[in-house]
């Protein structure tokens, strides 16, 4: 059977509802070749990617250093240094938060590095019990077998941001603790970087034929074409969107400033869960347009739709504006004025999720279809 | 921490001596042309069809749907292919492949919805479905007399909540369900923390409930979807975990009758890669292979069913449907891209088939004999 019309694929799904006009749009479109896919996996790989997990690595690192000083010696002025030092390393976490494939998947160190959102409160358990043992070694072996809410950002905040002083104490289990999750962080941070290497060199060969090793094995890639790879990158320029607005602020929220539950929020304890939100779009936006000589917004504006590139970042641009002016939420408080700026932050995060998804269409970009089904 | 050597699973290099050095079961008759495959899918045109194709990937017949569908089934003895909505889609299109018309559509009862699959008994005389029903908490198994206007002719409960893919034992009198445990209005979830997924066995013509099986508590958000059944009658499921994406939980099992529900380990190196998600279940033709499709994962694991072992890992990107294909340890998949491969999990060799159907391949990929 032959039907003629549009070969654009439309992309499909409840959060990517396509709008009529972006089908029509989409149908006067040249999206990218695989030749400028392959020389934008470049850019972001060389430019956003490694850079965001050696800034991680940097940062983690100083964390733990500053946990070192801590326990050797505690006093206010250290806790506080490493109070900064961890806000400093969740901020690198926060951009690069967004790249959920690849190394950063394997033994679940995405989640190991921030298992969140909690529902079931698993961390707050797991912490308890792990704090009513007087004898734990907090070594590779503990951390080979602890639970997965045990080895990040949130039960390290838990620890540092006690109401109680008992991180003061160098004799104190909290203490050992908090210095061995840094350390942790720290070496998985630095895995990760050193294993996107070699999966660079998998991004590198795609689409490429006749791959050493010439058996029939060799020849299977793990992605086969670079337009496979760019999905991926486009997945994390996209997905968040809607995650940070349902998860990061309209649970939170709540449905009004009465019933706001910051507890839901990302880093209460810290304080820092607007900050969060401003190191993801900050992210994103980077991801969008900040990288040469190719960008997705240049590939956007190559296929023929320079209109929504333009709006793109024109929205990103907004969002960032606004979250400046949005103080941190202190005490749990959260006032009319913050709260009515959160909730303005999410619509335009609909308004940037829904443009996004039209800039896959007209890049050819299909995020996933069996994926999303949920059946 | 130690480096990772992440080709080690991602590869061909996964594949265990054993298995990689075991003889093919069958002998390696090859009529690639003449298998047929069918499966639901999305065009460019943005609307829905059922394509039917041979095993070199070109398109035999083809039906434009009413809605997204899900399964499709073929009639043992009739060149009809039926093909199930999605869920809560309430109709069924039986198409003549042959012909390339409709033979009807059947419709469900006012109010009632299906779950996306159906099952044919082997004698091509019924036609039975999981269902909704809105006066009942559990789901529905509808029986339909096919050689009377698909007429149905008995009803009775799955014993769970939320019931979808469903397999005929060999002896075709006993139905196999998973009852997913997962409440629905319209596609929204409204029970996750109490849901109670469970395997069930019921007696086809009395509705008795045969047997009931679940995970340990603590996994009751392991919903079970997928199932197939192998020669034997074990039984292999393939579950979606509906709590966090960090956690530690069953995902594929097999089940015998009178027995527990024993949950297959998956390496932890790919656990934490599938997403807590699988999408279809499939026995190779000996029973003693099988595969699991994980679309959020971009990967189809294999398994060596004598063993009960993980055997390895293979990328297909946004692959979810799965059939037996005509070797032992050989299996088709498709994928919501629209690629279609043949994976021969013995000789660890992904081969692509070069179809030129510009569609999304949609979750269920079905042999047609």
């Amino acid at each position: 059977m032959l039907r003629t019309g549009s070969l654009t694929p439309i992309l499909l799904g409840v959060t990517f509802f396509i709008l009529g006009v972006g089908v029509v749009h989409a149908a006067s479109s040249q999206p990218p070749s695989e030749e400028q896919w392959h020389t934008l996996n470049n850019a972001i790989i060389d430019q956003h990617v490694i850079p965001r997990y050696q800034r991680l690595t940097s940062d983690s690192a100083s964390m733990s250093q500053q946990l070192q000083r801590l326990c050797a010696a505690p006093s206010a002025d250290k806790l506080s240094a490493a109070q900064t030092s961890y806000k400093a390393a969740q901020a690198s976490w926060q951009g690069v938060q967004h790249i959920q494939f690849g190394p950063v998947t394997m033994l679940m160190r995405n989640h190991s590095l921030q298992y969140w959102p909690d529902k079931k409160n698993t961390g707050t358990r797991q912490l308890k019990s792990i704090l009513n043992t007087t004898d734990k070694t907090f070594d590779d072996e503990f951390f080979r077998s602890a639970s997965i809410s045990l080895k990040g950002f949130p039960a390290l905040e838990r620890l540092l941001f006690a109401k109680n002083d008992r991180i003061q104490n160098n004799k104190a289990i909290e203490c050992s603790l908090a210095a061995a999750i840094a350390q942790h962080i720290h070496a998985t941070a630095l895995s990760i970087q050193n294993e996107w290497a070699e999966e660079a060199r998998q991004i590198e060969l795609a689409g490429q034929e006749g791959v050493s090793g010439a058996n029939q094995a060799a020849a299977f890639q793990t992605y086969e074409m670079p337009s496979e790879a760019a999905t991926e990158f486009m997945k994390s320029l996209v997905e968040p969107v809607e995650a940070i607005r349902d998860n990061k602020l309209l649970k939170p929220l709540a449905e009004s400033v009465d019933k706001s539950r910051w507890k839901k929020s990302e880093s209460w304890r810290s304080e820092q869960s607007i900050n969060n939100i401003q190191q993801n779009l900050a992210a994103l936006h980077e991801l969008y347009s900040g990288t040469q000589p190719s960008s997705v917004k240049t590939l956007l504006e190559a296929s023929g739709d320079k209109l929504n590139a333009q709006a793109i970042e024109t929205e990103f641009a907004l969002i960032s504006e606004a979250l400046k002016s949005v103080s941190p939420v202190t005490q749990l408080n959260v006032t009319v004025d913050t709260y009515q700026a959160l909730l303005h932050t999410s619509n335009q995060l609909k308004i940037l999720q829904n443009k996004l998804a039209i800039a896959m269409q007209t890049l050819n970009i299909q995020l996933g279809f069996n994926s999303r089904d949920g059946d | 921490m130690t480096a990772i050597n992440r080709r080690t699973f991602l590869g061909w290099a996964a594949a265990t001596p054993m298995l990689l050095h075991s003889p093919m079961g069958l002998a390696a008759v090859d009529n690639t042309a003449a298998q047929r495959f069918a499966s639901a899918s999305q065009a460019a045109d943005g609307l829905f069809y059922l394509y039917l194709f041979d095993g070199l990937g070109q398109e035999v017949a083809s039906h434009p749907l009413p809605s997204r569908a899900h399964q499709v089934i073929g009639h043992p003895t009739r060149p009809w292919v039926l093909v199930i909505a999605r869920r809560p889609g309430n109709s069924i299109d039986v198409f003549n492949y042959k012909t390339g018309t409709l033979v009807t559509r059947i419709n469900c009862i006012h109010g009632y919805h299906l779950y996306g699959h159906a099952q044919i008994t082997q004698d091509g005389h019924y036609l039975l479905t999981t269902e909704k029903s809105p006066s009942h908490d559990n789901g529905r198994l509808v029986v339909r007399d096919i050689t009377h206007h698909f007429n149905i002719v008995n009803e009775h409960s799955t014993a769970g909540i939320g019931p979808h893919e469903l397999r005929l034992t060999p002896d075709q009198k006993t139905m196999v369900i998973a009852n997913g445990g997962i409440k629905t209005k319209g596609r929204k979830k409204i029970n996750l923390d109490v849901m109670q997924p469970s395997l069930v066995y019921v007696d086809i013509h009395s509705g008795k409930l045969l047997e009931q099986v679940q995970l340990p508590a603590e996994y009751h958000q392991s919903s079970i979807r997928h199932l197939d059944i192998s020669p034997t009658g074990q039984v292999l499921l393939a579950m979606q975990y509906q709590g966090h994406l960090g956690d530690t939980v069953p995902l594929v099992a097999l089940h015998s009758r009178g027995e527990e529900i024993k949950p297959l380990v998956i390496p932890i190196q790919v656990n934490g890669r599938l997403n807590q998600y699988c999408g279809s279940a499939c026995f190779d033709s000996t029973g003693n292979f099988a595969a699991v499709s994980s679309p959020r994962g971009n990967l189809i694991t294999l398994w060596n069913i004598k063993a009960r072992q993980f055997h390895a890992a293979i990328k297909v990107n946004d692959g979810c449907g799965i059939a037996k294909g005509q070797h032992a340890g050989e299996f088709v998949i498709s994928s919501g891209t629209g690629r279609l491969y043949t994976i021969n999990s013995q000789k660890m060799i992904r081969t692509a088939i070069p179809t030129q159907l510009p569609v999304k391949w949609d979750n269920h990929l079905s042999p047609i004999s």
